[in-house]
């Protein structure tokens, strides 16, 4: 190993090039931020189970991976019904730059001659931050659940349509439906299908979907970020699960009993008391050993 | 003491620790120190304002802060299990590293914690933890055995240093000690004179203290790996996980041993202490740990593809994917299992230099396989992620996480700094009964 002894300077050229990066970035960086940074608004509509419209804004700054939200940002909604503009709300973005306007079901969107709602949203901006506005345009779109057995086979049928002028249902035909049910953390999705042209997607039901005691489960019927309708949900709850005893059994010594297994106790006492033993052995030598001192 | 003897001339020359603090001194003791401030602040901010201005979501509950906890237990069980072992096995060549693997072991231990509490979403809870403990649960086992290993290697590194206190006790006025340093040095030599019966006990001690580290080490560190292996993610379930654990902490003490101790021979100019074999022998162990590494990494892998179950495949997906965590994945498997083989194994490339610099790289990439190991694996559970927003689904640590992994290696440095100001961080009294040792050895020889 005779070149062990020679210093090679490869840490000298990987600290330059260290040094170099460090003060080219602190160079650009900085002058990045002398001008309004550019700001961006995304808006998701939602229909919710229970009708209601949940409008979901979230303003961002920056681009690329430097994006972050813009907290405590005033964002001002408004629609438009024939040439006039209505003021929907001014609200104003939580520290991550979220926003969400709810929209009782009982309130409907002016709709322009094709049936189309739209949004504008607008942020003014700021001395630092440049303004930035959003427009979406939506249709209205209502999903129903219906629930059929036909020789003990049980189907699941959606219904997908729109109200026209005169308050009459008209199917919406080719529209992807995810339908599923509802588990404790997420939505179990059995199947997507398309609505044909009486506007209805149906599937096979499978019978051993767990449920709760009496078998309840809620089945979700769902129009997932849609171009013309957003997000659309619907959800009923029907007996068709299997019903669970979810009550807790003792289990006595287990490990996820209120005891630990014998078996556990014991390995436990025994590594710690020997491993303390020695250790306080070790400390009680110590101490005789400074017992011996000739002062 | 005599004072011709052996000590005294290694004691001559390394007594720079007894000087003043110099300019130079105090200017790397502030800006060690600023670091630490602007982590406490940050501390600050994230006490105060939660969870929400770190990178942790809902899913990815676990960023840089468990990383830093894994990577820094691991180099602390490191240093105890080499340094029990260099002891135990009376390995000579090792004795001046013993100091350097102690300290590094009590200091990782004192750091690593925290960063674990930093990961409690509701730290007034901790108490509870002890309140109303369950021995089924692996947290419970690692708070036992992180304590229990913490107080070991604190008084088995103080017992280490007596010898050398005794030794700047009986020297303190030969070498012009302020007062201060004279009465601490007398208290904590606790009254060794070196006499026989003294040496003996104190020797047995540290034999004992060294034997119960070792089991301590290996099972402390194989409780965290437990931890992760006996949850049921992919990536995580797997039984080689302790192995993997305490070889990944072995290698990652190796680099960072050379690294200090290539620090230490450039800075105090310790050639004759920190030797070119002592790189040669460690420099080699590395090249060694690498290639188990590299065994190890393609087993686990090796089995998972095998019989690769659905969202196992989307996890290597990730690794694998360059527009993932590909760029990661296969640099720090090139830094942590190919480098030190192409840089130690080559003759050509082999130089005290090269090996503290494929230490600095075998460092950086275990901390991000590291990283690898619980980010992707947070990111892909097997109920997909929904109803969240995208940006919440992949992490990507705060400057909150990142002063606070800076200040922790801040604190680290900080921690030799001090602590090499009180006493030398070569054993200088154990080095002398080594070397009185081989001269017993070779005197007969000379006799004849």
């Amino acid at each position: 190993m005779k070149t062990i002894n020679q210093y090679r300077p490869v840490g000298r050229y990987f600290s330059l090039f260290l040094i170099t990066f460090c003060t080219l970035f602190g160079v650009i960086a900085p002058l990045d931020g002398q001008s309004q940074t550019r700001t961006r608004l995304k808006v998701y509509y939602e229909k919710l189970p229970n009708s209601d419209k949940k409008i979901s804004i979230i303003l961002t700054e920056g681009k690329g991976k430097k994006t972050k939200g813009v907290g405590n940002a005033l964002i001002s909604i408004s629609t438009v019904a024939l040439d006039s503009t209505i003021e929907l709300a001014t609200i104003t973005t939580d520290t991550i730059g979220e926003a969400f306007l709810f929209v009782e079901a009982n309130y409907s969107f002016p709709k322009n001659e094709d049936g189309y709602s739209e949004l504008n949203l607008n942020y003014s901006g700021n001395d630092s931050l440049k303004s930035a506005k959003k427009s979406i345009e939506f249709l209205d779109l209502n999903l129903d659940l219906f629930f059929d057995i036909v020789d003990s086979v049980k189907y699941l049928e959606v219904s997908a349509f729109e109200f026209d002028s005169t308050g009459a249902q008209m199917p919406i035909e080719e529209v992807g439906i995810k339908m599923g049910v509802k588990r404790l953390y997420s939505t179990l999705y059995l199947e997507e299908v398309d609505s044909d042209k009486d506007g209805v997607a149906s599937m096979e039901f499978p019978n051993d979907i767990p449920g709760d005691s009496v078998g309840m489960i809620t089945v979700i019927a769902r129009v997932e970020d849609h171009d013309d309708y957003g997000t659309v949900t619907k959800t009923k709850t029907i007996d068709w699960g299997t019903a669970v005893d979810y009550s807790m059994e003792s289990n006595g010594r287990s490990l996820f009993g209120d005891s630990a297994p014998l078996w556990m106790i014991i390995s436990v006492a025994v590594i710690l008391i020997g491993a303390w033993f020695h250790f306080l052995l070790a400390v009680y030598k110590v101490y005789k050993m400074s017992r011996l001192a000739k002062d | 003491m005599d004072s011709n003897s052996i000590s005294n001339k290694l004691l001559d020359e390394n007594m720079s620790f007894i000087a003043k603090p110099s300019i130079k001194w105090i200017l790397k003791v502030v800006v060690l120190a600023l670091i630490v401030c602007v982590g406490l602040y940050a501390l600050f901010l994230q006490v105060t304002k939660g969870h929400l201005i770190t990178g942790m979501r809902d899913n990815v509950v676990w960023g840089v802060y468990i990383v830093n906890f894994v990577f820094v237990l691991g180099l602390s069980y490191a240093g105890a299990l080499i340094a029990g072992i260099f002891h135990l096995g009376r390995v000579k060549w090792a004795t001046p590293l013993q100091r350097i693997l102690k300290l590094i072991t009590v200091f990782s231990l004192i750091i690593g914690p925290f960063y674990i509490l930093l990961c409690l979403g509701r730290p007034e809870r901790l108490f509870d933890l002890f309140l109303h403990p369950r021995i089924q649960s692996p947290i419970i086992w690692d708070v036992v055995a992180i304590v229990t290993d913490l107080v070991f290697c604190i008084v088995y590194l103080y017992f280490t240093y007596i010898k050398d206190f005794a030794l700047l006790r009986d020297n303190s006025d030969k070498l012009n000690m302020p007062n201060w340093r004279k009465k601490f040095y007398k208290f904590v030599a606790i009254g060794y004179d070196d006499t026989p019966k003294q040496k003996k006990l104190l020797n047995q001690s540290l034999d004992i203290l060294a034997a119960i580290i070792i089991p301590t080490t290996i099972i402390a560190y194989s409780l965290l790996a437990w931890l992760f292996g006996m949850n049921l993610k992919v990536g995580w379930h797997s039984s080689i996980f302790a192995p993997f654990f305490i070889l990944s902490a072995v290698y990652s003490g190796v680099a960072l041993l050379i690294l200090i101790m290539w620090i230490y021979r450039r800075t105090r100019k310790l050639e004759h202490i920190f030797t070119d074999n002592h790189f040669k022998y460690l420099g080699f162990a590395l090249m060694g740990l690498s290639l188990f590494y590299g065994y190890f990494y393609f087993s686990e892998y090796i089995t998972n593809w095998y019989n690769m179950q659905k969202t196992s495949g989307l996890l290597w997906e990730k690794y694998l994917d360059f527009s993932e965590y590909g760029f990661y994945f296969y640099g720090s498997i090139f830094l942590v299992t190919l480098l030190p083989a192409i840089v130690i194994g080559i003759p050509w490339f082999r130089s005290v230099g090269s090996i503290a610099f494929t230490s600095v790289a075998v460092l950086v990439g275990l901390w991000i396989l590291r990283y690898l190991m619980i980010v992707p694996v947070l990111e892909t559970p097997y109920v997909p992620i929904q109803d969240i927003r995208p940006d919440w689904v992949h992490y990507s640590a705060t400057w909150i996480e990142w002063s606070l992994t800076i200040a922790g290696v801040a604190l680290f440095v900080l921690f030799f700094i001090l602590v090499a100001k009180i006493a030398p961080i070569i054993p200088i009294a154990e080095m002398e009964e080594d070397q009185e040792e081989a001269k017993k050895i070779v005197s007969p020889k000379e006799e004849v």
